[in-house]
């Protein structure tokens, strides 16, 4: 087990080191440069060079490679070129706002999601579950930004009861009224990301428990005098669960390195804002402590689904012995 | 064996609506189980043969409420317990209990043996608390030669005899009357079906039971039962005590069942009838006699008019319009 772990591990930085590595060229090969963004005409020559060599552009690809490498092995993604703050602490400032968010949608995968997967099994052909996997194929196929600037219009703009921007509105509150403006803040943005996290849910909840219902040991269940509902909690849904944790736990780890599309919409201050602002600042350190996150949280889910899979499956040998 | 029969089946049938295909179409059904009635005795196994398709499953399935039936009665001790829609179907479902013919799908993979075999008890009020059913358990295990120990494993550990011991373990936890297994040796290899069989029968030395033993396998079901039931295409064919089975007296379904089973003999048997064709589709049964598409005795009456069960001697029924009445002993 430990030698799995470290395998794993091990394969982990692998993985991030690619991601690192490609992401680091990738945005240098965009057909723009920062420095023209950044640089004013008007400065004289000397500000400009001081400029250069404080954000290291002068020196050539493969130095600045080697130096961002030791920065990360250190923990200093360097500075942002427009606010000039250290990324480190602009992603630590960022990321709870996403997490919020990201919050919201699990608690509404899990008393939302599975229970209505679970419904729409137990009555698989009838009108509900029609309707429920209707609506399940709309939530998957529709556009989530155009969802969003449609809840926009409607709440925001047409009926005036929600906020349409920010996480809250300033200056900053106290206490429980703070909590409450953050709430109402966040229902727009937590309904768009949970559309098709929850259609998903639904879905691989009901194709697999439709699967399960039909075992054997099912049947055996019933024949043990258990009830149906007995049987569909205790018997089934355990079995019919794996799909769906592996599911959500994989778009969790997409979903920590920011929703740009959601977040740039309803201007919530997290993480896919935050590289929505980089990208149109050709702002290369906060893009790469960006992508470092996302490469980071999608290896850390990976293996946290594995373990929980795992846990709940234990014919699954992890390390393969 | 008592005159009172512990359980009675009359006229039991169950239909399987058939999906349509157009939007106008006359409503079909799969006829699984067609008036089927038999009565089982206290201490007696039953044995219900026939091939695949003739609805011997779907019959125990129907007679323990797994499945709704569709007209006829079940009776348990006098009590109509038809699809166990009475109030102490909890104290029934202990009472008759089912061992299924998949040892590696009918356990759930997930759940740890000893919980399995422990929940039924706690359910139906055989055990107070966990710690009781856990030493039940363990005294079961035992009982079923597999190791206490075995308790904290997953079925994926166990090989397919010992799977089915469990199976049998967890149907016998609640203590039940009667026994339904279906099928309940077939998926085992020839050696351990033997063990399995032997301990069915120690079983029902030990704790007094009664079994209903489906099977497609006549040399299986000849070695373990009393009273032999065929079944063919939802029907029963003949109901014979062990001895008769054998006679000539029997159904023409039957006798070529019995020259299949295979003897220990170098001789060629050139008595083998072997059947023409397939098992008709239930949908559309046979007007005449079930048999008579595949029959060696076919008269054009078979196939105009369906033959009644007739009752050759006291415990002897054959579906036949050829059997021969009063002609056994």
């Amino acid at each position: 087990m430990s030698r799995y772990i470290l395998q794993r591990i091990g394969r982990g930085l692998l993985t991030i080191f690619v991601s690192l590595t490609l992401t680091f060229f990738i945005i240098r090969l965009m057909p723009s440069n920062p420095v023209e963004l950044m640089i004013d005409p008007h400065m004289s020559q000397e500000t400009q060079d001081m400029l250069m060599e404080k954000f290291g552009l002068d020196k050539s690809f493969g130095e600045q490679y080697i130096l961002f490498l030791k920065g990360v092995v250190q923990g200093d993604l360097g500075v942002s070129f427009g606010s000039r703050a250290n990324v480190t602490e602009l992603i630590a400032q960022k990321l709870p706002w996403t997490l919020l968010l990201i919050g919201i949608v699990l608690l509404l995968v899990v008393i939302i999601g599975i229970p209505v997967g679970v419904l729409a099994a137990k009555r698989k052909g009838r009108l509900s579950d029609r309707i429920i996997s209707i609506v399940v194929t709309m939530g998957i196929s529709i556009f989530i930004p155009f969802l969003a600037f449609l809840l926009l219009y409607l709440f925001s703009f047409r009926l005036g009861v929600l906020p349409t921007a920010g996480a809250y509105t300033p200056p900053k509150g106290e206490g429980f009224s703070y909590v409450l403006d953050i709430a109402r803040h966040a229902i727009l943005p937590a309904v768009t990301l949970s559309v098709m996290m929850l259609a998903n849910a639904v879905l691989y909840t009901r194709n697999s428990m439709i699967d399960v219902l039909k075992e054997d040991y099912i049947r055996t269940a019933y024949s043990k005098g258990l009830d149906k509902k007995r049987t569909l909690k205790v018997h089934a849904l355990k079995n019919a669960l794996i799909p769906t944790v592996t599911v959500i736990g994989l778009q969790i780890g997409v979903m920590v390195g920011g929703s740009v599309m959601t977040e740039t919409v309803f201007s919530w201050p997290g993480i896919g804002r935050m590289i929505y602002d980089a990208v149109t600042a050709l702002d290369y350190p906060v893009l790469q402590g960006g992508f470092l996150l996302m490469s980071v949280s999608v290896v850390l889910m990976n293996f946290l689904t594995d373990l929980v899979v795992a846990w709940l499956d234990p014919r699954i040998k992890l390390g393969g012995k | 064996m008592s005159k009172e029969p512990i359980l009675k089946v009359s006229h039991l049938n169950k239909f399987f609506k058939v999906k349509k295909r157009k939007l106008i179409e006359e409503k079909k059904y799969v006829h699984a189980v067609e008036d089927v009635s038999f009565e089982l005795y206290e201490g007696e196994t039953l044995g219900i043969v026939g091939e695949s398709g003739s609805g011997k499953s779907t019959l125990a399935r129907t007679i323990l409420g797994l499945i709704p039936s569709s007209g006829g009665t079940v009776e348990y001790k006098g009590q109509n317990i038809t699809d166990f829609k009475v109030s102490n179907s909890k104290m029934l479902r202990s009472e008759l209990q089912m061992i299924f013919q998949d040892p590696y799908a009918s356990l759930n993979p997930k759940m740890k043996v000893g919980s399995a075999i422990a929940e039924p008890m706690l359910i139906n009020g055989q055990a107070k608390n966990k710690e009781e059913a856990r030493q039940k358990v363990k005294e079961l295990l035992q009982m079923i030669g597999l190791q206490p120990e075995v308790y904290d494993r997953y079925p994926h550990e166990f090989s397919g005899g010992q799977r089915q011991r469990i199976g049998i373990a967890r149907a016998l936890a609640v203590n039940p009357k009667i026994l339904f297994c279906d099928e309940s040796v077939s998926a085992l290899d020839v050696s351990v079906q033997a063990q399995i069989l032997n301990l069915f029968n120690d079983l029902k030395e030990k704790l007094h039971l009664t079994y209903v033993f489906i099977g497609h396998d006549l040399a299986v079901i000849r070695y373990i039962s009393d009273r032999i039931m065929v079944m063919y295409l939802g029907k029963v064919m003949e109901i014979a005590p062990y001895d008769e089975i054998f006679d000539e007296n029997t159904h023409p379904y039957t006798q070529s069942l019995i020259s299949a089973i295979l003897e220990p003999t170098t001789e060629p048997n050139a008595e083998r009838i072997i059947l023409e064709g397939d098992i008709p589709s239930p949908v559309n049964p046979p007007k005449g006699c079930r048999f008579c598409q595949r029959c060696f005795k076919a008269q054009p009456k078979c196939f105009e008019e369906e033959p009644e069960l007739i009752p050759v001697s006291a415990d002897h029924q054959i579906r036949c319009h050829f059997a021969k009445v009063g002609e056994n002993k």
